[in-house]
């Protein structure tokens, strides 16, 4: 009967440590601060269906960038490039902001989840695409 | 004396020709068509791959032929090591790092601020590296076994010009050669 009790102990103990923690309705990183994202993980995909891990640098993109999204902004952090984007559209869905534009002949996503700042985002072109994963924290 | 002394190089040199490796061809059969005798035999082939040898420039005993150096071999350049190399693969912690330290200004530093204007995502390019890689590796296969081809033939015609000269001195010293 204690070997029980304990048992039921332990496991409630496992059930609470993976619970995750409450989400407030308007995540940290929904935007309104501006924040530093890395891209850890960049695909590059061709028309055909190839596609072939790259690191940002292959790509020529950013490791670093700061998403200011009150100024409406995507910039490089690195000091030699200096690149920036506008935003052109920001939207916010079930938790996710999403930001978009077109520059040159492409067009680009980032969805950035409100709650961890975890980061996806997207570059379209003619007949290639690049998809990158990574994470965003609070500047 | 000195006759003696030349008849046995010229048997030691008759004989390593025919120890040589003869390249996957077949060794000629020599008759004495005059009743010569093993030394006189091996003294003249001797004389005869001295000559041949002489004639052809092809040394069955050092086949060697003259095609041009070989085609480098390839190997690949590898991708430069990307600058934000500590993001790459399982770096995801490291990653987080760089984040926080830009967050504290660390990475942040003298960056964008009065940078000019770029593109960003327009700016991204598709890495060809493979591609390129795949074809150079392509080319280069081709003219390895080009050049493997034409050593072949040139060895070919080294040997059979060999052969010929060989088979005409003897001929010439009342051997049959077949």
């Amino acid at each position: 009967m204690k070997t029980l009790a304990f048992g039921m102990v332990v496991l409630g103990a496992i059930v609470l440590s993976l619970t995750p923690e409450p989400v407030t309705a308007a995540g940290k990183y929904d935007g309104s601060a501006p924040m530093i994202c890395a891209a850890m993980a960049v695909t590059e995909c061709v028309a055909g269906g190839r596609c072939q891990r790259r690191s940002a640098d292959q790509v020529n993109f950013p490791s670093l960038f700061r998403v200011d999204v009150k100024a409406m902004k995507v910039r490089s952090l690195e000091a030699e490039k200096g690149r920036e984007t506008s935003i052109r559209n920001v939207d916010h869905a079930n938790g996710k902001v999403i930001l978009s534009g077109a520059e040159g002949e492409r067009g680009w996503t980032v969805l950035i989840n409100e709650a961890s700042g975890k980061m996806s985002a997207t570059a379209a072109g003619d007949g290639e695409g690049f998809v990158i994963f990574g994470q965003c924290g609070l500047q | 004396m000195m006759g003696r002394g030349r008849g046995i190089v010229a048997s030691v040199l008759g004989a390593l020709v025919f120890v040589a490796p003869q390249l996957g061809t077949a060794q000629p059969y020599i008759y004495p068509d005059r009743g010569q005798t093993f030394q006189q035999q091996e003294s003249d082939k001797g004389q005869c791959y001295g000559w041949a040898v002489q004639q052809t420039g092809f040394d069955p005993a050092n086949p060697q032929v003259a095609v041009g150096p070989p085609p480098p071999s390839y190997y690949p350049q590898q991708p430069q090591a990307p600058e934000g190399g500590m993001l790459r693969g399982a770096a995801g912690g490291a990653a987080l790092g760089a984040v926080g330290g830009a967050i504290g200004g660390d990475a942040g530093k003298g960056a964008a601020i009065g940078a000019g204007v770029g593109a960003l995502f327009g700016g991204m390019r598709r890495m060809r590296y493979e591609e390129q890689q795949q074809q150079q590796m392509q080319q280069q296969q081709q003219q390895q076994q080009m050049y493997m081809a034409q050593q072949q033939n040139a060895m070919s015609q080294g040997r059979a010009n060999y052969e010929r000269a060989f088979s005409a001195c003897m001929s010439a010293r009342g051997y049959t050669v077949r």
